[in-house]
């Protein structure tokens, strides 16, 4: 395989796979893992630095000024500030002060009294989202 | 400061409440007074009905606050209790408050029952609004999910 960086200035960067067949299982492979690039949070685990894909983020706490981020099985100190999480990744919404949730790990949400909403995860855990939040929410939804 | 105006706020909300139960307490009253050949209520009548309008807005902001979460069970206990303050309250009120002197005793607790199914009502439309609130917002959720993500 042929590597060819070329830089030109001013210009946004762009990356172009040229190939003789796409659905080569190397290319494919290398398709999926550009493709989940930018989709990956550096957290720590045991002193090592691991990439997780958004799609197995539960979501993100800040507890003991330190965030946290909650997957199926583990948890995870990260360096990122929830402000930069929310700001970042689409997917995630503040849901409290302390507190980002994954959008795409939602399976239910729920009317509750005085306009909260209470959001049921892919893990069975439960989130009630306050009023001032659930109205932001629901304009999200409606995008 | 900040507790001033969460009583402030905490107030407006039980006055908003106060509102809709004195209107309703009224419009009942006079219905019943008209079908048993009454054309007036009296002033005092009516100040009695906005003191009953305003122990029931305020046993509604303490017994079933905004701030609150419920669980289900909670809720529907304090619901009842709610409801059983306001119905003996409005039964008592209209009994030996006179509201209807010269009329059948049983109007005061006619009024009081009509008085308890009105909450009951509005108990059960929050529950319906909730209920279509939830489906709208799966359908979102879904949609949401599947441009997105």
């Amino acid at each position: 395989m042929k590597l060819t960086v070329e830089e030109v200035p001013g210009t946004e960067t762009e990356l172009v796979l040229r190939c003789s067949d796409s659905s080569d299982p190397e290319i494919c492979g290398l398709i999926k893992y550009l493709d989940g690039f930018d989709k990956r949070i550096c957290v720590h685990q045991a002193d090592q630095f691991t990439m997780l894909s958004l799609r197995d983020i539960l979501y993100c706490e800040f507890v003991n000024r330190m965030v946290f981020v909650y997957t199926d099985k583990d948890v995870y100190p990260c360096g990122m500030s929830l402000a930069q999480l929310e700001t970042k990744y689409t997917n995630f919404f503040r849901c409290s002060k302390s507190t980002v949730i994954n959008i795409g790990q939602i399976t239910h949400l729920k009317s509750e009294l005085h306009g909260r909403i209470l959001a049921t995860l892919s893990n069975g855990e439960q989130i009630l989202i306050s009023r001032h939040y659930a109205s932001e929410l629901r304009r999200r939804l409606q995008q | 400061m900040k507790n001033f105006k969460q009583f402030y706020l905490w107030a407006m909300n039980a006055k908003l409440f106060m509102g809709i139960y004195f209107a309703a307490l009224t419009l009942l009253t006079g219905l019943l007074l008209v079908c048993f050949g009454g054309k007036s209520i009296e002033l005092l009548s009516l100040l009695e009905i906005l003191g009953v309008s305003i122990f029931s807005a305020m046993a509604q902001v303490l017994l079933l606050p905004d701030s609150i979460d419920f669980m289900r069970g909670i809720f529907f206990g304090r619901s009842v209790i709610w409801l059983v303050l306001v119905g003996a309250v409005t039964g008592i009120a209209a009994s030996f408050g006179g509201w209807f002197t010269g009329f059948p005793a049983w109007c005061a607790w006619v009024l009081a029952f009509a008085m308890v199914i009105g909450c009951i009502a509005m108990l059960a439309g929050l529950r319906f609004e909730q209920e279509r609130d939830t489906i709208h917002l799966n359908k979102d959720l879904k949609t949401y999910k599947h441009d997105k993500t």
